[in-house]
């Protein structure tokens, strides 16, 4: 096992971004997409610096003004400059969506793999109460639960956390349950390998193709939880520059000055699908069955 | 297998009754007073014991929740705190709606979310795979309200094409049951398309690279005869349990259609009692969701066994 | 003690529906039989019944299907409705009401003093302010058909009040014999519209009452539909789906639905006073007076009123809970206009910690937010540091004894602001119970005018004013709004959904299609 993964582990860092892009032209833009937003995520005062607006700067007699040379995207709806807001807007929302994924994958990948691991009465129990978890929507879930955290970004993302966390622990779960039987787990059991050992030696990396393509599509959902509850009203709190909460202050513009609304809801697409595309071809560079075919 | 069905069917009402404690436990987590809400700051004292002793309010939770679940075992959800009213004739009422809107998305999306991923997998990085991929992750990336709003402007104001709201039932004029639903059906499916499309595209690259397939392959197969009769199934089975979730995602996304679509389905029910803190409406209506839910993975679980030996052995 | 909480409450509800005087004269047409109106409303509303009905949402329609026996005049003081006459006698602690003869209910039974009974005491046992306003009542009599005498167990200045905003008068006949389930769904008042079907969750449809007592009714129906956004509202009145959106604090929208060629029609009675209710009492820098001031003048409230209500056009500014030129307005009052340096200088003697995080707390909403995030940035801009709260209308009731910091409330003017102050500046209510200062002389003062003749209450009351807003620096106005309501143009007379109380939907007519 242990020759195998040496095996991996000299195959080239440009071969792995070859099968990475290999998916053509969308791959690299999204990837592109996903860099530039961490960018601008993280030089987010120098931006907007360079702009000349700060994203709480108001400006009551420009309100809700469309694209100029001045406000490149236009105000919102107390003279706030939408592109210093999308700026600053992208740290909030990367980061919610980002610490809730991590928080639910940490704790849902150890859960999956243990009850998956050992079965009997731990997984029936554990995946019960998953189910039932499940059984109750996301958004239900947590805009009751946000209601307690008060528009703090760290206290979302626990939220947040918590609503997606059921999808790790049964899509490992799953994979673990039909895993256990291969050979090598077998063999490795036969001769008394630790269980710790075996669940993150042999079992996690099996698991981790599929779980970053869930990581991926949870950093999305949770970016989207988010917008949606603080459209809601229960989301980050004014006057952070949320996304969500741009959405929602700009929704009701939605047919005089419709930019305003449109442009964080872009963005948040734009950082979704990004996610979802660069995960589908990590998960593809990252699959060594896959690879040795290309 | 029949007693296989009955564990599962025991197991499938221990997550209902799970769900149910966890919904009690979280809607007491709710700040704010539904009596106080629904009488008003003026009401005394005495006024608000009397209202909360009729809900049972005044009671020690636990004993709350016997006396509801006691009462849901007959089929009485209690009464709305807000309308006053039964919660059962309230979701009774709004079912039908949320069901006409969400089933036909669900098929949609699994129909749609299967072609598209297979189809995606066996053109792996040509110009299909990059725009069914694009097409279907736009539903994941845009928020349903976002879109929702957005497709009432473009589709109902400035083309003049579709209605901008409202809801008909298919027993009343199918015809205009399908040119109201359009719009919140096909929002609804384009969120939960992707998904499917995602986890099928997924599992087929993962199956078509097995050793099987590679032997199929090798035996002199046709290419189409081994996808559909080999990987195919294979690469199906956690694609099921994608849609299984799906069905709460249904839910979920209704709260935001029938807000925008102004549909007056459970979603709506739910976001108007979660506002107003009416208890009975919650519960009632997540104990019935997981219902759901909960059949539908029975549901799923059963066909998994169906489509993989492995698990079937377990059966046993 | 209650029925001033209840004020308050009537008001604060009613701020955010609004309520409409003038009434857009017709154009030189005939008014036009038939039509159906469509009329937004935000959710479902909580009942029907017409004891019961008391939020919003419930006052939009609720004069559309049934009446009260007084009703509030321009000036927010109770007149006769449904009746001729309704007269106190303080000595015998009755009320003597003379009915207007020929009224029905919808289902056809008559509206006779039998029937008033049987409300009023319907009302005290189940109406939903019944612990506000009928706490004295004790009962009442027909005398003859047409003639009530209500019989309190002590003198209630105030019952008047109650009979105007609250107690719908129902059909006694209806009611028992569908019970108020029953009723709820199907309720008959004496309104020009009766109801045809409540579609839970979708809308209210409501057809004419033909014998209605005031003329058979233009429009053959007004239906309630549930909209639950502006945007949507928005839409679906340019596409023509609504007839009339009703609109507050939103400058944008209104102009440009009056630049496509809307009629835009303000109330007449501001709507709103949203104001900063400062916490005096907590051991806060806020404690200190100075502070206070100091906030007062960082805002820049003519700034706001000038951008977000485009000065005047949709709402204005004042130092008080009235607008200047009114009969409740008090001259003397100086405000604190717009000084940074005043601030600033302020803050220094008073030796403001400035690592002090100023809690700002407002129920969620469009406007609102708005103005709470413009307030948090000129306070900013003076170095106070400000957390916003928005609460959910849920919960915020909860804040209404005791907050931190502020607590940025939307009070109704529709009561005018005697009422108001009197209601909710005093002590033994929940509302500031533990924040505001009531200083001893204020509360003397409220306790005189509440006994005295017009005059000196007015005088005195007045006196408060200036007390609470330039002394005590208990409350400070920010922006005082109206309701804008939008309709097409082929809506005519006067719109009754905005006016809440007021509302002539029986005249309300519109073009032939």
């Amino acid at each position: 096992m242990g020759e195998i993964r040496k095996k991996k582990s000299t195959g080239s860092a440009a071969r792995f971004f070859r099968v990475f892009f290999s998916r053509g032209i969308i791959t690299k833009i999204c990837f592109g997409i996903l860099i530039l937003f961490v960018l601008i995520a993280v030089f987010a005062p120098l931006i907007c610096k360079l702009i000349g607006f700060g994203p709480y700067e108001q400006d009551l007699f420009n309100m809700l003004k469309k694209p100029s040379s001045e406000h490149l995207l236009g105000t919102d709806d107390i003279g706030r400059d939408t592109l210093a807001r999308l700026v600053y807007g992208a740290r909030v929302s990367l980061l919610t969506g980002i610490l809730s994924s991590v928080w639910a994958a940490i704790v849902g990948i150890l859960i999956g793999l243990a009850a998956g691991y050992f079965g009997g009465l731990l997984n029936t129990v554990v995946m019960r109460i998953t189910d039932a978890f499940i059984a109750i929507p996301p958004i239900i879930f947590t805009m009751v639960l946000s209601s307690m955290v008060k528009g703090n970004l760290l206290g979302l993302s626990l939220v947040i956390g918590v609503s997606i966390m059921p999808s790790y622990i049964r899509m490992v779960n799953g994979l673990v349950g039909s895993l256990k039987e291969n050979d090598y787990v077998v063999a490795a059991k036969l001769v008394r390998e630790n269980d710790f050992i075996i669940m993150l030696k042999h079992l996690l990396p099996n698991c981790m193709a599929s779980m970053i393509v869930t990581f991926t599509m949870n950093v999305g959902t949770a970016i989207m939880l988010e917008s949606t509850l603080s459209y809601l009203g229960v989301g980050i709190a004014a006057p952070t520059p949320a996304w969500g909460v741009m959405v929602s202050e700009g929704y009701k513009y939605l047919v005089n000055q419709p930019l305003v609304a449109i442009l964080p809801g872009v963005c948040i697409m734009l950082v979704v699908i990004s996610f979802n595309i660069c995960g589908d071809s990590l998960r593809d560079a990252m699959d060594p069955r896959l690879r040795g075919k290309l | 297998m029949g007693r296989y069905i009955l564990k599962r069917l025991g197991i499938s009402l221990f997550v209902v009754l799970m769900v149910s404690i966890i919904t009690f436990a979280l809607v007491k987590i709710l700040p704010g007073d539904p009596a106080v809400l629904a009488l008003g700051t003026e009401a005394t004292d005495e006024e608000l014991e009397e209202f909360h002793a009729k809900y049972n309010l005044d009671k020690p939770v636990v004993e709350q929740y016997f006396l509801w679940m006691k009462g849901a075992m007959h089929g009485d959800l209690g009464d709305s705190i807000k309308f006053s009213r039964p919660v059962t004739v309230c979701i009774a009422e709004r079912l039908p709606r949320t069901i006409s809107i969400g089933l036909p998305a669900l098929i949609i999306a699994s129909v749609l979310g299967i072609v598209f991923g297979v189809i995606s997998a066996v053109f792996r990085g040509g110009v299909v795979d990059n725009f069914i991929t694009f097409l279907s992750t736009i539903g994941l990336g845009a928020p349903q309200f976002w879109l929702g709003i957005l497709a009432v402007t473009v589709f109902g104001l400035r083309l003049d094409m579709l209605p901008l709201s409202g809801y008909v039932a298919p027993s009343e004029d199918f015809g205009q049951y399908v040119y109201h639903a359009i719009l919140p059906v096909s929002i609804l499916a384009f969120g939960l398309l992707a998904s499917v499309a995602r986890q099928s595209r997924s599992n087929m690259l993962e199956v078509i690279n097995q050793d099987y397939i590679r032997t199929a392959r090798a035996n002199g197969l046709s290419e189409s005869r081994v996808i559909f009769r080999h990987a195919l199934k294979n690469a199906l089975i956690p694609v099921i349990t994608t849609i299984g979730l799906q069905v709460r995602v249904i839910f979920g996304g209704s709260l935001m259609i029938e807000q925008v679509f102004n549909i007056a389905g459970i979603g709506s029910l739910i976001t108007i009692a979660i506002q107003g803190r009416d208890y009975m409406v919650i519960e009632g209506c997540v104990l019935m969701i997981s219902v759901f839910v909960v059949i539908i993975n029975l549901i799923i679980d059963l066909l998994y066994g169906f489509v993989d030996p492995r698990i079937r052995k377990s059966w046993r | 003690m209650k029925k001033i909480v209840a004020i308050l409450t009537a008001i604060g509800l009613l701020a955010s529906t609004g309520s409409m005087i003038t009434p857009v004269l017709a154009e030189e047409a005939a008014p036009v039989k038939g039509g159906t109106v469509n009329i937004p409303i935000t959710g479902d509303p909580t009942t029907l019944q017409g004891w019961m009905l008391r939020n919003s949402n419930e006052n939009v329609l609720a004069t559309a299907i049934y009446e009260t026996l007084l009703r509030y005049d321009e000036n927010g003081i109770p007149q006769p409705y449904l009746c001729e006459s309704f007269e106190g006698d303080p000595e015998a602690l009755t009320y003597t009401i003379k009915l207007k003869e020929g009224i029905t209910f919808q289902d056809g039974t008559p509206f006779d003093a039998d029937a008033v009974v049987w409300n009023l005491d319907y009302y005290k046992e189940n109406g939903c302010l019944s612990g506000s306003y009928f706490g004295e009542y004790e009962k009442s009599e027909a005398i003859d058909e047409s003639t009530v005498v209500v019989h309190l167990s002590s003198w209630n200045a105030l019952f008047n009040y109650g009979l105007a905003r609250s107690c719908y008068m129902c059909s006694p006949t209806a009611v028992e014999e569908l019970g108020a389930d029953g009723f709820n769904e199907a309720p008959i008042g004496t309104g020009a519209f009766k109801v045809t079907k409540w579609e839970h969750g979708e809308g209210i449809y409501t057809e004419k009452y033909a014998d209605y007592w005031q003329g058979e009714p233009n429009l053959d129906g007004v239906n309630f539909m549930i909209y639950s956004a502006v945007a949507t509202q928005q839409a679906a009145l340019e596409k023509g789906d609504l007839d009339i959106i009703n609109l507050s604090g939103d400058a944008v929208t209104a102009e440009a639905l009056e630049a496509e060629g809307y009629t835009l029609t303000n109330a007449a009675i501001p709507a709103t006073a949203y104001t900063f209710c400062f916490n005096t009492q907590a051991d806060t820098p806020l404690a200190d007076v100075r502070v206070r001031q100091a906030i007062c003048y960082a805002i820049d409230a003519d700034k706001i009123v000038s951008a977000l209500l485009r000065d005047g056009k949709f709402g204005t500014a004042s130092n008080q809970w009235a607008i200047e030129g009114t009969s409740m307005y008090n001259d003397e009052v100086q405000g604190y206009g717009y000084d940074v340096e005043t601030a600033k200088k302020l803050l220094e003697e008073a030796n403001y910690d400035s690592d002090f995080v100023l809690k700002i707390n407002y129920q969620v909403g469009d406007f609102m937010g708005q103005l709470a995030q413009i307030c948090a940035s000129q306070l900013e801009a003076i170095g106070i540091k400000v957390e916003l709260n928005a609460i959910e209308v849920a919960n915020y009731v909860n804040y209404f004894g005791e907050w931190e910091g502020i607590l940025f409330h939307q009070m109704g003017l529709q009561n005018g602001q005697f009422s108001q102050i009197s209601a909710n500046m005093i002590t033994g209510i929940n509302f500031g119970s533990k924040t505001f200062s009531h200083r001893q002389d204020t509360l003397d003062l409220i306790a005189e005018a509440n006994a005295s003749g017009e005059e000196t209450l007015t005088k005195d009351l007045k006196e408060v004013v200036r007390i609470l807003f330039d002394e005590t620096v208990d409350l400070y106005t920010v922006a005082i709004t109206y309701t804008t309501a939008v309709t097409g143009p082929s809506l005519h007379s006067d719109y009754g959904v905005v006016q809440a109380n007021r509302a002539t939907w029986h005249e309300m007519w519109k073009d032939a299609e």
